[in-house]
C-alpha cells in the first residue's frame, strides 16, 4: 500500500518492500533443510566411491547402532575424526574391538534401567562397509573378518543404488 | 497509563528492525543447506551378506565358555552354491559355478545370472557363496553379489580369498 501511495503522491518518499514474510519463508525453508540434513552422513567418507548395484536397498534401520566403516583405495579403514587412516590389522582390531565394547556397555546400560542383568547385553551394532570400488577384496575382507573376530555379526556392504546413478 | 497520558503529545517514534542484514543472512545459511542437502537413503543402499563362522578354540574350563560362539553345527553349514571369481587385472576374470554334482565355467555375468537361474529353480537352492580372488576389485565383487541376488538367491555369503596367504 506504501509502495503505490508513494508512487502516485509524488512526494519523493522512499518505497520500502515489506521484507518480513520473504524472511519468514525463508527462515522457514532454513529449517526445513537443518532438519532433513542427515547427520550420520558424518561417519560417511565423501572420497570413497561406491560400485553400482541394483538389488541395493536403501536402509531400513535407524538409530545410533550403526557403523559405518569407510575402506579407501588403498584398503586402508578410513576413520572419521582421526587424521591417519588404519593401515595394520592390529590398528583395525583396536578400533572395532572399542566399537564393539562401547555398543555393548550401552546395551548393559540399557538393560540396567529395564531391570535386566546387563550381564546378558551383546553388541546388536549393525557394520556397513563402505569401501571404494577401486579397492581389494582382500581388503574388504579383512575388515570383514576382524569385525566378526569382535563380535561384530551383522554386516551388509554398500552400494549406489541405480537411482543414485546420475549423482 | 500515567506514562501514556504523560507521553501523548509526543510523535510515536518508530522501531525499524534491520530486516536487510537478517534477510542476507538467512539467504546465505539457505544455500549452505541447499548447496550441501543429499538426501542419502536414495543414493546408497545396502547388500546383506553374511560371513561363514570362523573357527574358535575350544574353551579351556568349563566357566570360560562363551554362550555367544557359534557352534560346530553353525560352522558346518555349507551353502548349495559357490560362485569362483577369478582377476584379471582387477576386472572380472573367470567365472566357475561349483555345485555338489559338479562344475560350470559361465563367460559373463549375464551367462552367470542364467545359469543361477537354472540352478535354483531345478534344485531349490537358496544360499550361495563368492569365492574370489584376492586382487578382485570390489566394484567386480559387487557386480558378482548383485547377480546372484538378482538370479533370486536369499544369502549371499564370502569365503576367504584363496591366494590370500599366497601374496
Amino acid at each position: 500500500m506504501s509502495q503505490t501511495g508513494g508512487a502516485f503522491s509524488g512526494s519523493g518518499s522512499d518505497a520500502e518492500p515489506n521484507l518480513v514474510p520473504l524472511l519468514d519463508l525463508v527462515l522457514q525453508l532454513v529449517m526445513f533443510f537443518m532438519i532433513c540434513a542427515n547427520f550420520v552422513m558424518e561417519q560417511v567418507d565423501q572420497t570413497v566411491f561406491l560400485p553400482f548395484a541394483q538389488k541395493a536397498v536403501p536402509l531400513t534401520e535407524t538409530g545410533s547402532d550403526i557403523v559405518f566403516l569407510n575402506i579407501n583405495t588403498e584398503g586402508h579403514l578410513q576413520v572419521i575424526g582421526r587424521p591417519l587412516p588404519l593401515k595394520t590389522d592390529a590398528e583395525i582390531h583396536v578400533y572395532l574391538q572399542q566399537v564393539h565394547d562401547d555398543a555393548k556397555r550401552l546395551e548393559a546400560a540399557k538393560l540396567k534401567r529395564k531391570g535386566m542383568d546387563p550381564a546378558l547385553a551383546k553388541a546388536d551394532t549393525l557394520v556397513i562397509v563402505r569401501a571404494h570400488r577401486d579397492a581389494e577384496f582382500a581388503s574388504v575382507y579383512r575388515v570383514m573378518r576382524k569385525c566378526q573376530e569382535v563380535g561384530l555379526a551383522r554386516i551388509q556392504l554398500r552400494a549406489r543404488t541405480m537411482q543414485g546413478q546420475g549423482g | 497509563m500515567a506514562r501514556h497520558r504523560r507521553h501523548s503529545h509526543e510523535p510515536p517514534s518508530e522501531v525499524v528492525l534491520p530486516i536487510t542484514p537478517m534477510l542476507d543472512m538467512s539467504f546465505q545459511l539457505l544455500a549452505f543447506f541447499v548447496l550441501t542437502f543429499s538426501p542419502p537413503s536414495t543414493m546408497e543402499g545396502q547388500l546383506s551378506m553374511y560371513l561363514p563362522a570362523a573357527g574358535v578354540a575350544k574353551a579351556a574350563a568349563p566357566e570360560k565358555v562363551d554362550p555367544f560362539a557359534p557352534s560346530e553345527a553353525e560352522l558346518d553349514k555349507q551353502p548349495d552354491v559357490t560362485v569362483a571369481v577369478e582377476s584379471r587385472g582387477g576386472a572380472l576374470g573367470k567365472i566357475t559355478i561349483r555345485e555338489r554334482e559338479g562344475s560350470k565355467d559361465a563367460a559373463d555375468t549375464r551367462e552367470l545370472k542364467s545359469e543361477l537361474e537354472k540352478m535354483r529353480t531345478a534344485l531349490g537352492h537358496t544360499g550361495v557363496k563368492i569365492e574370489a580372488a584376492s586382487k578382485l576389485k570390489y566394484a567386480a565383487l559387487v557386480e558378482v553379489m548383485d547377480t546372484c541376488l538378482q538370479a533370486g538367491f536369499k544369502s549371499v555369503g564370502f569365503a576367504p580369498p584363496p591366494d590370500l596367504h599366497q601374496r
